[in-house]
């Protein structure tokens, strides 16, 4: 199984993006200068013009992508956490544990994500640490029931009954045997849920509930639509942080895709082997 | 055979799962005793509770009521540190799945593991030293210790569990259908290389199957079990060449009628009515099948549970 060709579409856009997050660390000269008037269109000293006070565009898109990518990735990563951990304890140790486990999951599944996370936003204030969270809190029960599914397999598998019968522990035989088991379905999810992610967080930030002081991509497509961009007719002040979106999570979502393919063959080939 | 010698001894195990609907009586008042040396068969078919109750034996289920002692003390009063000797002690091997052993982990440590949980083992040499002895004794080379499970035949695999079972020199290995699923020449290698390593090691056999030219030909006492419950035992020879209870003789002879009639037999061990669970399927049924049959002793260690052997001893 070699990699795919969407994955390598994957892999060649995400390069990209982080070339992007490399280049905003250059220094201040290398980038257009901020000029006096608001709107200019793009020019060969400001590549993609600039926006309603002057400044870059080109500079904040490329800041842009740190705090998306960040919290894109951090909170992706606290999500899958979650849900993984869920996932194992609900499916290892069955009974009373997994029916609450699961409730717990049909409960957060049924919360309506979004409208829940503006007003947890909105309630616990502005900032990058916040936005981590609730998109990571709010984000993890489909990943808790695939990595239960999973779980459940093993756990009631052969290899783990000879497990307890030599006299291996719970905590041993989770961390030595489920867990590596579902390694491959939580990173499949991680992946997955990176693009989600960056998307939550362009939303909460377009309704201006982004961390003012990092500004992403969402920041500035908020300040497109409340400083009058359109009206300008100023498209090139919406449309790159748009497409930086877009591209952002095309590449996860592709790459994502090839993981979950590729592990559920080894699964099925490691089953139809025997 | 005097009493000491006895190492497992489960006494009246029942095991009831519970789901939503109703109770499912797996495991009825089964009683079972393995001395040392000694090599058991537990035949019957499926649904008849003899997983349930090898699994109980292993201690991988907890029996629902009865007593389950080992070596004269109770498991169930066990402290942990007798429970960790228990478990070398007591080996389970499990019915042939495609995850036998872990897929990720080379057969090796599969292998190994076991060592390494009761720190059996000094150092790596010590650890290569009893692998190598182990897998010589079921014949896995050294290539086969390298791959993982997915790159092994259904029989190497299964050696590959029956060495992970045998590595910490038990005394009984209880032998869950080992070779179901398998064909019949990889099934006779199974069966050869269980007992090779038995004369070697000289562990007792608890060994369950359906089927019963495997029985006869590794067991010195057979129990025969059906809806849960443990119909018939004695010597394996005596069964076979006299067999008392109806189902045995149907099993043994074949009886088409006898296997076949089915239609009126609740599923997977499931028995509302009192009497006896085999009554439906058996051309012998009369009216006092309907209370629980009787548990009559026919001589020498032998025991069959059917009115047609007359009344109780006592009630």
């Amino acid at each position: 199984m070699g990699t795919s060709r969407t994955e390598i579409l994957g892999f060649l856009l995400l390069s990209s993006v982080f070339l992007m997050l490399i280049f905003s660390f250059l220094p201040e000269e290398y980038f257009g200068k901020k000029s006096q008037s608001p709107y200019l269109p793009p020019s060969p000293s400001n590549p993609l013009g600039t926006n309603d006070i002057g400044e870059d565009v080109l500079k904040n898109l490329l800041i842009g992508s740190r705090a998306s990518l960040t919290i894109g990735i951090l909170s992706a990563l606290v999500a899958t956490g979650i849900g993984t951990l869920i996932g194992v304890i609900s499916g290892f140790f069955g009974g009373r544990i997994d029916e609450f486990c699961r409730s717990l999951t049909d409960l957060f599944l049924v919360i309506p994500g979004l409208p829940m996370m503006i007003v947890l936003a909105a309630y616990l204030g502005p900032s990058y640490f916040n936005v981590i969270l609730v998109i990571g809190l709010l984000w993890w029960p489909a990943t808790a029931r695939i990595v239960r599914a999973r779980a459940v397999q093993i756990a009631n598998s052969a290899f783990v009954e000879g497990l307890i019968a030599i006299g291996a522990g719970r905590g041993y035989i989770v961390i030595k045997h489920i867990l590596p088991n579902v390694y491959g379905v939580a990173l499949s999810r991680f992946v997955l849920t990176v693009p989600s992610a960056i998307i939550l967080e362009a939303g909460l930030s377009f309704i201006g509930l982004g961390d003012p002081r990092n500004p992403s991509w969402g920041t500035a497509l908020h300040f497109a639509l409340t400083r009058g961009a359109l009206l300008h007719g100023a498209w090139w002040t919406f449309i790159p942080p748009g497409l930086c979106i877009a591209i952002t999570s095309l590449a996860f979502l592709l790459i994502g895709f090839g993981i979950e393919k590729r592990y559920r063959e080894s699964v099925k080939s490691m089953e139809r082997s025997l | 055979m005097s009493s000491e010698e006895r190492i497992l001894i489960g006494c009246e195990l029942s095991k009831e799962f519970r789901t939503r609907k109703r109770i499912i009586r797996a495991l009825q008042r089964a009683s079972v005793e393995i001395r040392k040396g000694e090599r058991v068969a537990l035949v019957g078919e499926s649904g008849s509770g003899k997983t349930t109750l090898a699994k109980i034996l292993a201690y991988i289920l907890k029996p629902s009521e009865g007593r389950l002692v080992f070596r004269g003390k109770n498991l169930a009063e066990m402290d942990k540190r007798e429970l960790r000797i228990f478990r070398t002690k007591v080996q389970y091997v499990p019915q042939y799945s495609d995850l036998a052993l872990d897929p990720l982990w080379h057969i090796y440590d599969s292998i190994a593991e076991p060592l390494r949980i009761h720190g059996m083992v000094e150092s790596r040499q010590e650890e290569l030293e009893r692998i190598l002895e182990i897998a010589d004794l079921l014949n896995l080379s050294i290539d086969h210790l390298r791959r993982k499970p997915r790159d092994l035949s259904g029989g190497e695999l299964q050696r590959a569990v029956i060495a992970r079972a045998i590595i910490l020199k038990p005394e009984v290995l209880i032998a869950d259908e080992p070779t179901s699923m398998l064909d019949p020449v990889t099934q006779s290698r199974i069966i050869w290389a269980i007992m090779n390593a038995r004369e070697k090691i000289g562990f007792s056999t608890i060994l369950i199957t359906h089927e019963l030219s495997i029985a006869k030909a590794i067991s010195e006492r057979l129990y025969v079990m059906f809806g849960g419950r443990i119909v018939e035992f004695g010597f394996t020879e005596d069964i076979f060449t006299e067999p008392l209870h109806p189902y045995t003789s149907s099993l043994i002879e074949r009886d088409v009628y006898l296997l076949m009639n089915e239609e009126k037999i609740a599923e997977g061990g499931v028995f509302e009515s009192p009497g006896c669970e085999f009554r439906f399927r058996c051309r012998f049924a009369e009216e006092k099948c309907k209370t629980p049959p009787p548990e009559i002793r026919m001589g020498k260690k032998r025991t069959v549970r059917c009115w047609l052997y007359g009344e109780p001893d006592r009630v």
